[in-house]
């Protein structure tokens, strides 16, 4: 079955698997060092980790599998896993599987190893973590422990890269002799015995590619899920369930039974093995607990340092967005003295330059808050934050995991739908997802400041101290804050029904974050977003770009040239420079109305005008949909007062205040308009991100649809009710 | 000896699992996280406002909601100089 080194012609394929947290990533990146790749599984968000490694002149293929505790297929993590070890995916199946086990935790991390030791892969144990087990008074006999189970174990502590050169010469023993990989099968009692037997019946009238062999293999057929067994095999997990029922008590089913079998084995393995010199109630990680997560002290910690994350994420990463912004602007500038004055000059900087820049803004926000989540994460404290808000989040229909991506989403959603990798649960991730563009963003607050500035700015102020603006701009935080939760319960109930995972989260050890994960976490983050999400928003950008350019008609070439030539006719220099400039800004307002995206606010103005807004504002709808500031310049640009590339307070309430003089806004048109921008999708980069994390166009689509129809009915909503209470 | 669920024993104090009774997934997965009769559990505290417990099993922390909870059976450890 195994090649010799020298007759081997592809890598050796070598995976990592192990339970959450026991440093496969840290072994992986030890192990490949740069030479990975981060993707993704096909179809699905779990991250693929795919890297090479050299070892005694023998090159490998090493794949980081995702954590999992069980090969049950609970989860989509366990599936790929198990599919990863079988087979069943378009990769070779693993020549070798290094089980990573957490020496302080070998119990439940041995579950995972004579599960994979059961279907039949070649394994070996890197007994990883020795000296936090060496720190909690944890004695392995590591001679021992290899002749109890009948494989290779190597103790190692990865994240100092010690046993890296025992486990290179481990992995090439196994390699050249596979049964050096084998742990002898447990003995199943009766019921387990029989289920199997009739399982393997079933699974003998189905069409497998690979029927399972061992009783490991059959077993986990028979713990999947009916669901996910049938989408492998249609018919399969009912057949299967009609074989093996599951008993009234639990206690009796023979997937429940296997498992408690395998951990009496593995506490008998273990009690011959293991001494523990310190016997404590309370180890390192309980003493730091009872300080934060004490009740009164705990909770005002995580306040702290919750707060210190959103401000780390909305002001901490400002400068960087503003540098980003210069230069792209510079260099947007550059190109457009340098390149010649044509369409593909156009599109090159207001298409694919915009886009690209679009796509770099948020690159500091994204690396802000994933710095934050890795220290959080990489630390322990991540988990317990969870578990801290989870009473609170259930209220609202979420779990705790979605408290840290909605928090972020204040600041921008882009950076947290991104975070809502955290999550564990599918439908969990996708309605946190579908609510965290209702928490109102940062690109808000200008479109805010316009009407706010235009025309709440000289009301009076309410019982004398709240300014009105003021007042309506909290207001907005909150329809949107309680739109999101509405939407929860509504979605949870249709669209995205069931979810609600039970929360059974790990509460790892307080350790102290390794700088080297960090920032190589951080590094496959910002790469991964620029090379998925940002080829979407730049090609994104580009339609945009097309629909606000075409069919390019000016001012009538008759009256431009008039007012060029009576320019020309004024008294000096400043007079004719200011009168060029104005005839150029008309023509580009003309362009504007005149382009296809000026024909769909025409066109659209029928459906607009029930909440408020003329043609001139449906323009705006249709462009701010690049990104919601966008709004200010394009009605600079509507309204005769030119646009600009720097959106200040200043700029924004001037043009407000163009649209107020022109009609297009009054209070209530105000109102309607904050509250649309509170609700609608209005934002690319949003879209892109959902795509790419969702894999799919439907969920992107779905929010835009859903989100400005909810836009659309609230506008509709404010200015009807108002206009009959005599609002104007 | 009495059985207690695994929400309303004293926080600090070692217990040992009797069962989960508790059919489906759910069940599947507390057995395979190491709720198995005999491991010794003990609950470390209980988050504020009815929130989750946070509970040793075997050798490590994990937290999970009261009502979850309710499904696991514990009986009190007998202390290992009794045990003989
Ligand atoms: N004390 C100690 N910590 C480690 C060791 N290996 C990894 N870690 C830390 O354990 C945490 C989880 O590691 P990671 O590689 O992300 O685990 P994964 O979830 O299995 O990929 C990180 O904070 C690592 O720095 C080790 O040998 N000893
Ligand atoms: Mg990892």
């Amino acid at each position: 079955m195994s090649a010799t080194p020298e007759a081997r012609s592809r890598p050796l394929e070598v995976a990592l698997a192990g339970n959450p947290n026991t440093g496969k990533t840290t072994l992986f990146n030890a192990l490949t060092g740069a030479r990975a790749h981060v993707g993704n599984y096909p179809g699905i968000t779990v991250e693929r980790r795919v890297g090479t490694h050299e070892a005694h002149g023998v090159a490998w293929r090493v794949t980081d599998l995702p954590g999992c505790y069980s090969l049950s297929a609970h989860s989509p993590e366990e599936e790929i896993a198990h599919h990863a070890l079988t087979g069943r995916t378009s990769d070779p199946v693993p020549d070798v599987v290094v089980v990573v086990v957490d020496a302080a935790n070998l119990a439940r991390n041995m579950l995972l190893l004579l599960q994979i030791a059961e279907i039949g892969r070649p394994v070996l144990v890197a007994l990883n973590m020795m000296d936090a087990a060496r720190r909690e008074g944890i004695d392995i006999d590591v001679p021992a422990l290899q002749r109890e189970l009948g494989c290779l174990v190597v103790p190692m502590v990865a994240a100092r890269g010690e046993g890296i050169e025992a486990l290179n010469e481990a992995v090439a023993q196994v390699a050249a002799n596979p049964a050096l990989g084998q742990i002898a099968e447990t003995v199943w009692p009766e019921p387990v015995v029989a289920a199997v037997a009739k399982a393997r019946f079933v699974l003998g009238q189905f069409a497998l590619n690979r029927p399972p062999e061992s009783a490991g293999g059959v077993l986990w057929w028979l713990a999947t899920d009916p669901e996910i067994a049938d989408v492998e095999v249609p018919g399969l997990g009912a057949a299967l369930l009609a074989a093996v029922p599951r008993p009234a008590d639990p206690a009796l089913d023979p997937r429940r039974l296997a498992t408690v079998v395998r951990f009496a084995r593995i506490d008998a393995i273990l009690s011959r093995c293991v001494q523990r010199r310190i016997v404590t109630t309370s180890g390192r990680s309980e003493r730091v607990d009872r300080v934060l997560l004490h009740p009164a002290f705990g909770a005002m910690l995580f306040i702290l340092a919750m707060a210190g994350l959103f401000q780390a994420v909305f002001a901490g990463a400002q400068p960087a967005v503003d540098i980003v912004e210069t230069a792209m602007g510079a260099l947007s500038d550059l190109a457009r003295t340098w390149l010649p004055d044509n369409l593909l000059r156009d599109v090159l900087i207001d298409g694919v330059l915009a886009g690209v820049s679009g796509t770099l803004v948020f690159l500091p926000q994204i690396l802000m808050l994933f710095l934050g989540i890795s220290l959080l994460e990489d630390s322990g404290y991540l988990a317990r934050t969870a578990y801290l808000v989870d009473q609170l989040m259930a209220r609202i229909g979420l779990p705790g995991k979605a408290f840290v991506p909605l928090l972020s989403a204040y600041a921008c959603a882009v950076p947290a739908i991104m975070a809502t990798r955290t999550m564990p649960d599918r439908r969990d991730r996708l309605l946190t997802i579908m609510v965290a563009p209702l928490m109102s963003c940062s690109a808000r607050l200008p479109v805010y400041t316009l009407v706010t500035a235009a025309v709440f700015a000289h009301q009076a102020p309410v019982l004398g101290i709240f300014s009105l603006g003021g007042l309506v701009v909290t207001a907005m935080y909150a329809l949107g804050f309680l739109l999101a939760i509405a939407s929860a319960f509504v979605l949870r109930r249709t669209a995205i029904k069931g979810g609600g995972a039970p929360l059974l989260l790990e509460m790892p050890p307080y350790r102290w974050p390794r700088w080297r994960n960090v920032v190589r976490s951080l590094g496959d983050r910002a790469w991964v977003f620029i090379t998925q999400t940002g080829t979407v928003i730049v090609a994104l950008t580009v339609v945009l770009w097309a629909l606000m350019t075409f069919p390019r008609e000016g001012l009538d070439a008759g009256i431009k040239a008039t007012r060029t030539a009576q320019a020309h006719a004024l008294a000096g220099e400043p007079a004719q420079q200011t009168a060029l400039a104005a005839i150029a800004r008309d023509d580009a307002q003309v362009k504007l109305q005149n382009s296809i995206a000026g024909r769909i606010g025409r066109t659209i103005e029928p459906t607009i005008a029930p909440l408020g807004f003329d043609w001139r504002i449906g323009i705006g709808l249709v462009g701010s949909f690049a990104a919601r500031e966008v709004l200010v310049p394009i009605m600079g640009q509507v309204f005769g007062r030119g646009s600009q590339a720097d959106i200040d307070d200043r700029y924004a309430a001037d043009v407000g205040k163009s649209m107020a003089s022109a009609g297009a806004l009054t209070p209530l048109k105000g109102l309607s308009l904050m509250v649309f921008f509170a609700i609608a999708m209005q934002c690319l980069s949003t879209l892109a991100t959902i795509r790419r994390e969702t894999n799919s166009w439907r969920w992107p689509v779905f929010a835009v649809v859903y989100l400005n129809s909810l836009a659309w009915l609230a506008s509709f909503a404010v200015y009807q009710i108002g206009t009959r209470m005599g609002f104007a | 000896m009495a059985s207690h669920t695994l929400d309303s024993i004293p926080a600090g104090e070692p217990f040992q699992v009797t069962r989960v009774a508790l059919a489906g997934v759910l069940g599947d997965r507390l057995v395979e996280l190491g709720f198995t009769p005999g491991a010794p559990v003990q609950l470390l505290r209980r988050a504020p406002f009815g929130g989750p417990l946070q509970v040793q099993v075997r050798d490590f922390v994990l937290s999970l909601r009261r009502a979850d909870a309710r499904a696991i059976h514990t009986a009190q450890a007998i202390p290992a100089n009794q045990a003989a």
